[in-house]
């Protein structure tokens, strides 16, 4: 028989209370009303025990509704332990120290687990949502910037015609239904020479960028790289990536922390400029593949870029195909693999 | 981290103890003061400290993020159960019961849903349209099983709070007056509140007492008159200027150094005036809650009171808030704890006897479903809470 603690006995059904002494022997409970003298017995396995909270009482609950409550003392943690329950702040290590030491582990993992595993698994779910869905998410984005950010072409027909035939070429190399992918020519003065991918599958070749170019290898160049974007789903594996992150911080943040999460949220705008670079990379060597199996040269549209680089100068820095489509060293590189 | 437990407060020393059927006396004399209308005057005390509820937060924000968010759950019960387990009236403190792994439930639950919807709208863009009026349709409904769901998990003294509110008195007051208000461009925004203060608190019961609540805007609607006045000359000042830079030629990059001065000036003005508003409409908040606390009684002659003075709630509401936001989030279990137990300090039953009376009332636990999406989705949250 443990030493019996002092404490509070409140009555079932009321807001009455007074004091009690608990006692444990043999795994029955006794609990003794100093005010009437009464004893009561409750089984050990109907009773509930609360867990710690700092500086509160343990609340022991019995099947009809009543309850002793008892301060935090060194007599009560003496009670529980004889009880073969955990006490001190570190109670849950003693009680699940497989569960705990898992945590340990896990939070050392976390951050590779962020890091590396994350975006495949994200890119796995992007890839594996079936085709029409893919078409469908960001199917109006080009219909909202054409007009204001594109304008009609201004390039020949029949300029156009040997483009939309190297369009094809590429395409076919690349293994890409025809349905899939649609060229389209706008001016866009305010953007300078570009090639933009959108995730519906429109491919938008800006007049500046055929102005600059010398060779047909540059454009076809800048076409599978596009087409790479299409293929590869960087559109939908962006958003898969960034609204997953987002989703993460308020999954795991719930109602905590509301600042933490706007910073965190930054933080994934940093991640998402990396996760950017990468898609380039992964396009440019697949537009390389696909140039190279039409015997093409891959290394080609680094001319383009130079001379982008230096016709643009300060007007398009912000928005030209350099400045979207960032590392420069890095895709001369990557095409030349 | 300051320590902000009461240093008159029961921490251990005056176990209530005392014999059965008696009210304990517990705390210093300040804690027991019979008033001249025959009623006992119990304050709420908040004994908890910042430091404790820091280790809390910090410990269950770390294992949310290492076990993806499930052991949220967990810290959501244990963050509560030590806020209400340190609110103490008469020396003994409130309990929280609810069962993590239910809110785990509905999280997921919340999430499946929201995920689902998502989805659904990627196919039909136009369920983003029904999605407006669908959330003043749920709205009262989320409330209720919200504070609900609170109140059914929250005890004193082995008693539970229970709250039977309906759905059409909901929605008057969380829908229908918030789009009045908007419509009378505020003036409302008194009574919109009292309002919802009322109908929480005229459905809340402890055990099987009901709460009353017969609060209204006479005395603290003369104080949203000059908040409003406030408003018309920030909208004054701000035509005034928009209309001054107006005459200016808007072809010409350089403005007339006249008109400049007046634009700059008038800047000025507007922000200050602003800021003021910002700061009144703070201060007014204050009024509102005793205005409501004031006026709330418990069957058996209790009654409560709130004496939460304005200018004090503002300036503990900006230090707290700008300490939250300098220390991005680090402080917030300092501001949490700091704000609770300067309106607790204010807040006091007025007992019209003993406390040993109140009969338990046997209800279901409640769903957390409510709970966890208004706290997802904003809306409506925590008013259980503002209530203290």
């Amino acid at each position: 028989m443990s030493e019996a603690v002092k404490g509070r006995f409140h009555e079932p059904g009321s807001s009455r209370f007074g004091a009690a002494t608990l006692s444990y022997a043999r795994g029955v409970f006794h609990l003794c009303v100093e005010a009437d003298g009464r004893s009561v017995t409750w089984g050990r396995a109907a009773t509930e025990i609360s867990d710690p909270v700092t500086g509160l009482p343990r609340r022991f609950v019995f099947p009809d509704g009543s309850a002793f409550e008892a301060d935090p003392s060194p007599a009560l943690d003496t009670f529980l332990n004889a009880l073969g329950l955990e006490t001190g702040p570190r109670w849950r290590f003693r009680r699940h120290p497989r569960l705990m030491a898992g945590v340990i582990a896990a939070t050392i993992a976390l951050p590779f687990l962020l890091w590396f595993g994350f975006p495949k698994a994200m890119d796995a779910l992007a890839l594996a949502v079936p085709e029409s869905f893919a078409a469908k998410i960001g199917s109006g984005t080009f219909e909202g910037l054409d007009g204001r950010l594109f304008l009609p072409t201004q390039i020949a027909g029949t300029r156009r015609s040997e483009i939309e035939v190297l369009f094809n070429e590429v395409r076919s190399a690349a293994e890409v239904p025809e349905d899939r992918v649609r060229l389209l020519f706008r001016a866009a003065p305010r953007m300078g020479a570009n090639g933009l991918a959108f995730p519906d599958g429109t491919i938008v070749v800006t007049d500046e960028l055929v102005r600059l170019s010398r060779h047909d290898d540059e454009i076809a160049g800048v076409l599978a790289h596009e087409i790479a974007h299409v293929t590869e789903r960087h559109a939908l594996r962006r958003i898969f990536r960034a609204t997953g992150v987002a989703f993460l911080i308020q999954f795991a943040l719930g109602d905590t922390v509301s600042l933490l999460e706007e910073a965190a949220t930054l933080g994934a705008f940093v991640l998402e400029l990396g996760y950017s670079r990468e898609f380039e990379l992964e396009a440019d060597s697949r537009a390389a593949d696909i140039l190279r199996a039409i015997d093409r040269d891959p290394a080609r549209i680094v001319h383009l870029l130079r001379r982008i680089a230096v016709d643009c100068g300060g007007a398009c820095e912000e928005t030209s195909l350099l400045s979207t489509h960032p590392g420069f060293e890095d895709r001369l590189r990557a095409v030349e693999e | 981290m300051t320590d902000v437990g009461n240093p008159d407060g029961p921490n251990g020393s005056d176990e209530p103890n005392g014999g059965r059927g008696s009210v304990p006396v517990s705390g210093s004399a300040r804690g027991r003061n019979e008033s001249p209308s025959g009623l006992t005057r119990h304050p709420f005390i908040f004994s908890g400290s910042a430091g404790d509820y820091f280790g809390i937060c910090i410990r269950t924000f770390l294992l949310a993020i290492v076990t993806l968010g499930i052991y949220d759950a967990w810290g959501k019960v244990e963050r509560r159960r030590y806020l209400w387990g340190h609110t103490k009236l008469a020396g003994l403190g409130f309990d929280f019961h609810a069962r993590p792994i239910n809110i785990l439930k509905a999280r997921i639950i919340v999430v499946v849903i929201l995920i689902a919807f998502q989805i659904a709208t990627s196919y039909v863009p136009l369920l983003v349209f029904a999605s407006i009026p669908l959330l003043f349709v749920l709205t009262p409904w989320l409330v209720i099983l919200s504070t609900r769901f609170n109140a059914r998990n929250t005890s004193y003294r082995n008693v539970r709070f229970d709250f039977q509110g309906r759905y059409w008195p909901a929605f008057h007051v969380f829908v229908f007056l918030p789009i009045l208000m908007l419509f009378t461009l505020g003036l409302l925004y008194p009574y919109m509140k009292i309002r919802q203060g009322r109908y929480i608190a005229e459905n809340l019961y402890f055990g099987s007492a009901p709460f009353s609540c017969v609060a209204t805007t006479e005395g603290i609607f003369r104080y949203w008159m000059y908040i409003m006045v406030l408003g018309l000359a920030l909208i004054g000042a701000s035509v005034m200027i928009g209309f001054a830079a107006f005459q200016a030629d808007p072809g010409s990059p350089i403005l007339d150094p006249e008109i400049q001065r007046i634009v700059t000036g008038g800047g000025l003005l507007v922000n200050g005036i602003y800021l003021v508003l910002f700061i009144a409409v703070i201060a007014f908040q204050a009024k509102i809650r005793n205005a409501i606390v004031n006026a709330v009684a418990l069957r058996g002659g209790h009654r409560m009171e709130s004496t939460v003075p304005a200018w004090e709630y503002l300036g503990t509401v900006v230090l707290t808030s700008l300490a939250a936001t300098a220390t991005l989030g680090l402080m917030i279990p300092w501001a949490t704890v700091t704000l609770r137990a300067f309106l607790l300090k204010h807040t006091a039953f007025m007992a019209k006897d003993d406390l040993d009376t109140f009969a338990a009332h046997q209800q279901k636990p409640g769903s957390a479903f409510g709970e966890e999406f208004a706290g997802m989705e904003d809306v409506g949250g925590g008013v259980f809470d503002g209530l203290g």
